[in-house]
């Protein structure tokens, strides 16, 4: 089983090598907020400071957001030294299929995971194939059955935080995206209502829940880590 | 800027046909579409006879297929909506990448609309939209108007549909949010909820974000306007004529802190939008 860290870039520029130890594969930025896509400099840091392979991790996308991965993918892939990209946007999935197909390996987000898992099958099939899609990110115990029958396919679990909803207003700055002081780094809020099933907790742009463990299927062979603080602000 | 206002029944659509809309959007139950029945014309037929209408007045209808189906479904969705097409609607709205596909395949005699909840937040998703005959992209209601140029002003001649302030829609990013489904209530993003004992509001535009993103996508080119389906028809016939007056405006060519002043006084007349906007403590 690969051992992923996930970190938005604030969350790296915090972590040293030790942070990493244990870990095999860095997945860096952030799938729900663009404002979290790292800069060349966090991937060229990775590149000193960590002697696994980084994935680069990517939300929905505007045009700006769009340009600013293609100058990462420009930047940081090869033929021979291939990125791992986490895609959540239809547009940059498409960009790496017409111009990347042989610098990336594509991996479909948690956000795109919900689009595919309600395409019809055989669609499916032939969309993951033409875009050279190898794994899927999940988090939800219930979906892994649902990918089990697109052949060669595997998958990745996100662990404690599953995701239940994302919102592109900065619930910490109260802005649309823009420039962006990092408020949400380190923090997290707990929201209750007594029709909710448990605790809400509201991470980065995303409102999740925690999980615990790793659902026993074949296909997930990689375990992706999120280090959620130990305690909730109001 | 053309309004196009969402219909739950003929007499609906004959409202704001009469009103000043330019199209209707409609969906028919048992057609795949985002919302429940209840916002669903009952049947083909009566969609069939808002066509008919629609046409004496030399307007147009929006069929909305803008919910994911089986695949054993297609085939018949595609027969009833070719049937529809056939009998006047103009255009149809898809969220499916694979109906999609498939009715440009059919080579459907309409329009082919890309729905708001496909997410479409750049311009390079046109590129995949274009080899399948999209003719407009309704734009995701958390996409902002400065990102979305590049969309408006696409090569592909593309046309773009955004919301009138996307109050009446949901907080979070539709439909990534499942919310819902995993409390089994209705908008959980508008729930009194609470964070350490203190009411907790999942954060959206305020007023004059709203009334400012009206101004910006008018004035860059986006060419219709989106007007969505209410629950309560007398909600939607209040902001129907509050859209209408700040279209006049625009025309007129008013300045934005006009824009802003003058449409916040239009924004609390409508009773919807005083009870859920003025009373709240806002973002």
């Amino acid at each position: 089983m690969e051992k992923a860290l996930a970190l938005n870039p604030p969350e790296w520029r915090r972590t040293g090598a030790a942070g990493l130890k244990g870990f095999g594969l860095l997945y860096l930025g952030d799938e729900f907020c663009e404002q979290l896509l790292p800069a060349a400099d966090d991937l060229k840091r990775a590149e000193r400071l960590f002697s696994g392979r980084t994935v680069l991790v990517t939300p929905l996308l505007s045009d700006d957001a769009i340009d600013r991965t293609e100058r990462l993918l420009r930047a940081f892939s090869s033929a021979k030294k291939r990125l791992e990209v986490v895609v959540n946007d239809l547009g940059l999935l498409h960009l790496l299929r017409a111009r990347y197909a042989a610098r990336v390996s594509v991996t479909l987000g948690r956000v795109f995971a919900h689009r595919l898992k309600v395409m019809p099958p055989s669609f499916a099939a032939g969309f993951l194939k033409d875009h050279g899609v190898a794994r899927v990110e999940l988090d939800d115990p219930a979906l892994p059955e649902r990918f089990a029958r697109f052949e060669g396919l595997k998958l990745s679990f996100h662990s404690p935080f599953r995701y239940l909803s994302a919102t592109r207003f900065c619930p910490w700055e109260r802005h649309w995206p823009g420039p962006c002081a990092a408020s949400c780094l380190g923090k997290m809020t707990r929201i209750t209502h007594p029709r909710l099933p448990k605790p809400l907790l509201l991470r980065g742009a995303a409102y999740g829940i925690r999980t615990r463990g790793i659902p026993a299927h074949p296909l997930i062979d990689r375990v992706v880590v999120e280090r959620l603080p130990a305690r909730c602000g109001k | 800027m053309r309004i196009v206002a969402g219909a739950k029944t003929y007499e609906e659509a004959d409202w704001l046909l009469a009103a000043g809309a330019d199209e209707v959007y409609c969906a028919v139950a048992t057609l795949p579409n985002h919302y429940d029945e209840r916002t669903c014309l009952k049947t083909d037929e009566e969609f069939v006879r808002v066509t008919r209408l629609a046409r004496r007045r030399g307007k147009r209808v929006q069929l909305l297929l803008n919910e994911s189906c089986f695949e054993a479904d297609q085939p018949e969705v595609v027969r009833r909506t070719k049937a529809l097409v056939k009998a006047g609607c103009h255009g149809v709205v898809v969220k499916e990448l694979s109906l999609l596909q498939l009715l440009h395949k059919e080579r459907l005699r309409a329009d082919l609309i890309v729905s708001s909840v496909s997410l479409t937040f750049n311009s390079r998703a046109l590129d995949y939209y274009r080899p399948l005959g999209v003719k407009r992209v309704i734009l995701p209601y958390q996409a902002l108007p400065h990102e979305a140029a590049r969309i408006i002003k696409n090569p592909y001649g593309m046309e773009t549909e955004v919301f009138f302030h996307a109050d009446f829609c949901c907080v979070n990013v539709d439909p990534v949010c499942r919310l819902d489904g995993w409390a089994k209530s209705y908008q959980v993003c508008r729930m009194g909820l609470k964070s350490g004992g203190r009411p907790f509001h999942m954060p959206e535009s305020n007023v004059p974000q709203k009334l400012g993103a009206v101004y910006d996508f008018y004035h860059a080119g986006a060419q219709h306007l989106k007007l969505v389906r209410m629950r309560n028809f007398a909600d939607e016939m209040e902001v129907f004529k509050e859209a209408r007056l700040m279209l006049a405006l625009l025309k007129k060519g008013v300045s934005r802190p006009d824009f802003l002043r003058l449409g916040e006084k239009i924004f609390f007349s409508v009773s919807r939008h005083d009870k859920e906007n003025g009373k709240s403590p806002g973002p």
